[in-house]
């Protein structure tokens, strides 16, 4: 017994394993929308996009695009050049549709300053996307700095200049740069809601302090004060616990001409208080709220919030009058990041915010595929039975046909750590399984029982048939089973290099090629070492 | 163990008479369906406590809506019951479409003859939603139009589930699974998936002429693999399971499966030069065999929980497999064998 552990062929086997448990154990394992419910969107692009420069581009759109919307745990995945497939949590009709909407259209931008829209997404002409013109990283001594330079249509820069005239006020003196100044802040919005929020007096206190803790993740700045953000976002605030009062209850009223819709955090009012807001007339919409994001940030669309500075507001240099100001048509947004790849992300993602989350390239048609939650978990379970008694059955005929113990426990054995190894290779590359790739696992699984028959019946063949040794036997075994892992390997590879958009297939091509490459490379080869050593014994005895 | 003696020729027959009456039966009539999937449509599943009737449902939803190509199954097992609810179009939301697509297209040059065709989009979508223009016009009036249309497909989805919910009193939180499927998207899956067939359908050659290295061997193999295709396209097209993109790796599955038995037969005919040809073949068969009854009765598990469970996906991989398999014993064991035994046999004598 000893013999065999030193044998590489089985320690190769024993590592895959041991690296595969690893694997599993630390990723965890992953499902897709088959096992734990949710929606997927597949979007069909109007034209193939030309580089991978643009899949990246368009994924990182669409991902933010849906994390705006306080989406979690979305997953968004480029197939080949013109398949998004996106993924979300969400199984409630109505919301998939909201997101389909979104995902058609474009969003709507808007920079505020205490309370007035300064520009929007149509006043911007041109974002200028080359270094010439400014934009990019620099690095400076304290860091990254990062520049974002776009021109505003002639209306905007009008609007601009009349707003933010003299909108700093000089906060000191600088021995080495001369005056310093303190400016008015601007706040970028993305489909700020036309409505009212309600919240629970609690919640309003801690997201007030958060607000002013600041969230650099999520680009609020330090100091943000709460009053300041909803006044920019022109949404009505009203604090309630679990009751309304006679006055709120006024106020509602009055709102309710202006106002169609109410947001009100998910899972905090009761059901009864809910609808007595629909009978006031709204439509409520209810919004989750995320561990470390203010909620009041999330639901009124905020994005960024930028300083003016003092040459836009023409205080540096200084003019007098409005009607000598001077107009900027084209301004420039900057900012720090604390590292090369920060600063890069945050030029990046308020590139996006500018471009309203529109794609450079248009959606020719979304299809959709919903799951709902309990039945996913029930579909894990009854897999997962499938293939223990899958596994068994194929060993009871094993046994029958073979009545050798020595034999079917190995088969057993080696069987059980293709499995494992191939979800460890899943988890390892972090492959989302659904049922196609489980049944890939399946289908690995099965060529693994015909090729150990085929060594088996190679071994078992009398002596007296043909001369030859045990490990010619074995030779002439792994060829059949090379021709056909050959074979499966042909028909696989074109799903992965060519089965764009064909997402289902391509899980299955994964992991029926992993299972395939993982059998005839380790676990095919550790079996007929167990075998030829367990029968070598039993001839011995 | 006579099986291979006598005139083992005449054992083709069985795979040549087969092969044109699958071909009759998947390319002429009944024909495989196309899954959804691949031509577009809507799929809904629901899960129930009791079985629904599939005829009545029928009657109630025809009676409301106006469906193209609307087929209802139901499916009762000692585990669960269900109904699947799939149509390829609803007429009305169809017109919609249309009218919504015009407005688009014509955007550009005629914006007024736009705009009515919007506002027709919008009174077809009305049969399913309340919803007006708002008076709106221009660029928003047709992105309106797009909305409600929207609106009116969920609409739809959600009142056939109401419809069967209320009429068969299923629970509040009912299982469900829904698939809509745009038809440009199917068209593109399809031609990708004909592809993709194709160049596997290259690759397996490359790799069989490269294993053996002679001609009838070699493609006696290949024929195997479209003979088991076949055999599992022409009993899905009797038991009505689609093509689609389930079905089409159980396909190319299948390839990887059924191969396996003709190459171990190929290899110990032609390689291996102990006992006589036709012993070879009933070595070869006895492993074979095993090898396939270990898959039958591996896939068999699969069928009969994916069913109890309605799994969809799993039942039709499933069932694609096990037809190919019957497919394989036939085509194996009639054709390949009696082929490489006379081609070894004729070969001996020759030499």
């Amino acid at each position: 017994m000893r013999d065999l552990f030193k044998n590489w062929k089985i320690l190769l086997l024993l590592v895959f394993l041991f690296l595969s448990l690893l694997s599993i154990s630390f990723n965890g394992l992953k499902y897709g929308i088959d096992f734990e419910g949710g929606t997927q969107f597949q979007i069909h692009l109007e034209k193939p996009l030309n580089s991978s420069e643009e899949v990246a581009q368009v994924t990182s759109i669409i991902s933010r695009r849906l994390d705006w919307t306080g989406l979690k745990d979305t997953k968004v995945t480029a197939f080949g050049n013109e398949f998004i497939i996106a993924q979300v949590a969400e199984t409630d009709p109505a919301q998939v549709e909201r997101i389909e909407l979104l995902l058609k259209k474009q969003g709507k931008f808007e920079a505020t300053l205490e309370g007035k829209t300064v520009f929007s997404g149509k006043d911007i002409l041109h974002i200028y996307k080359d270094s010439a013109k400014g934009y990019g990283i620099i690095q400076q001594q304290e860091g990254f700095e990062w520049h974002l330079p776009f021109l505003l249509s002639e209306e905007g820069a009008e609007r601009f200049t009349e707003m933010t005239f003299h909108k700093c006020t000089i906060s000191g003196f600088d021995q080495s740069t001369g005056r310093t100044y303190e400016c008015e802040k601007t706040y970028f919005f993305i489909d700020r809601p036309e409505a009212i929020v309600l919240m629970p007096p609690v919640m309003h206190s801690k997201d007030k302090d958060a607000l002013l803790l600041g969230n650099f993740a999520e680009n609020i700045p330090q100091g943000t004060e709460i009053e300041e953000l909803l006044l920019n976002a022109q949404t009505p605030l009203i604090l309630a616990d679990s009751n309304i009062s006679e006055t709120d209850k006024n106020t509602l009223i009055n709102y309710s001409s202006e106002f169609e819709n109410i947001i009100v955090p998910l899972g905090v009012y009761p059901e009864d208080f809910l609808l007595d807001l629909n009978a006031l007339g709204f439509k409520v919409n209810q919004v989750e709220s995320e561990q470390n994001i203010p909620w009041i940030w999330t639901v009124t669309g905020a994005k960024e919030v930028i300083s003016l500075s003092e040459d836009v507001t023409n205080m540096q240099p200084y003019v007098e009058e409005l009607k000598d100001a001077k107009k900027y048509s084209e301004l420039v947004i900057r900012g720090f990041g604390s590292g090369q790849d920060d600063a890069l992300t945050k030029l990046s993602n308020l590139t996006i915010i500018l471009e309203s989350g529109s794609l450079p390239i248009g959606v020719e048609s979304i299809g959709k595929e919903t799951i709902s939650p309990n039945l996913g978990s029930e579909f894990l379970s009854v897999v997962s039975l499938m293939g223990l008694l899958a596994l068994i059955t194929v060993l009871i005929v094993l046994f029958v046909r073979y009545r050798e113990p020595r034999l079917v426990i190995p088969m057993g054995f080696t069987l059980l750590s293709e499995v494992i190894i191939v979800l460890g290779f899943a988890s390892f590359i972090k492959w989302n399984l659904d049922l196609a790739s489980l049944a890939g696992i399946i289908a690995a699984v099965g060529t693994g029982v015909d090729h150990k028959i085929i060594i088996s019946d190679e071994l078992l063949r009398k002596e007296s048939d043909y001369e030859t040794s045990l490990v010619n036997r074995v030779k002439r075994a792994f060829f059949i089973i090379f021709a056909a892992a050959a074979t499966s390997a042909a028909t696989m590879l074109p799903i992965i290099f060519f089965g764009f958009g064909l997402g289902k297939l391509v899980g299955f091509a994964i992991t029926t090629l992993a299972g395939v490459v993982i059998g005839v490379f380790i676990t095919r080869p550790a079996f007929s070492e167990i075998a030829k050593y367990l029968l070598q014994s039993k001839k011995e005895n | 163990m006579e099986l291979f003696s006598g005139n083992y020729k005449l054992y083709l027959i069985v795979p040549v008479i087969l092969t044109i009456i699958f071909l009759f039966v998947v390319f002429v009539s009944p024909g495989v369906k196309q899954g959804i999937d691949l031509k577009g449509g809507t799929q809904i599943i629901i899960r129930a406590e009791k079985p629904v009737d599939a005829v009545k449902l029928k009657a109630l939803l025809e009676e409301k809506f106006e469906f193209n190509d609307l087929s209802i199954n139901s499916i009762s097992s000692p585990t669960t019951n269900g109904v699947t609810i799939q149509f390829e179009s609803e007429a009305t939301l169809t017109k919609a479409k249309e009218e919504l697509d015009l407005a688009k297209s014509l955007f550009e040059s005629n914006s007024s003859e736009a705009e009515i065709h919007a506002r027709n989009s919008i009174s077809f979508s009305n049969k399913f939603i309340e919803a007006t223009d708002e008076g709106l016009t221009g660029k928003a009036l047709i992105e309106k139009a797009d909305e409600i249309y929207s609106k009116a497909k969920d609409a739809l989805h959600g009142q056939i589930k109401s419809i069967t919910q209320s009429n068969f009193s299923l629970s509040q939180d009912f299982f469900f699974s829904t698939k809509e499927v745009p038809p440009v998207l199917g068209k593109t899956f399809w031609d990708n998936a004909l592809i993709v067939s194709l160049a596997a359908l290259i690759g397996i050659i490359i790799v069989i002429f490269f294993f053996f290295r002679e001609f009838i061997p070699s493609v006696a193999v290949i024929y195997a693999g479209i003979f088991d295709v076949l055999t599992a396209l022409a009993l899905m097209a009797l038991t009505g399971i689609a093509l689609s993109l389930n079905s089409i790796p159980a396909l190319l599955l299948l390839i990887g499966y059924s191969v396996d038995t003709d190459i171990l037969l190929t290899t110990r005919l032609l390689k291996r030069k102990d006992k006589t040809p036709r012993q070879r073949a009933i070595d070869s068969m006895k492993t074979g065999l095993t090898m396939t009854l270990t898959t039958i009765a591996a896939v068999s598990v699969m069928l009969i929980l994916s069913y109890m469970y309605q799994i969809e996906v799993m039942f039709n991989i499933a069932a694609v497999i096990l037809f190919g398999l019957f497919g394989d014993l036939i085509v194996t064991w009639m054709m390949n064998a009696p082929i490489l035994l006379w081609y070894v046999e004729r070969k001996k004598v020759k030499a």
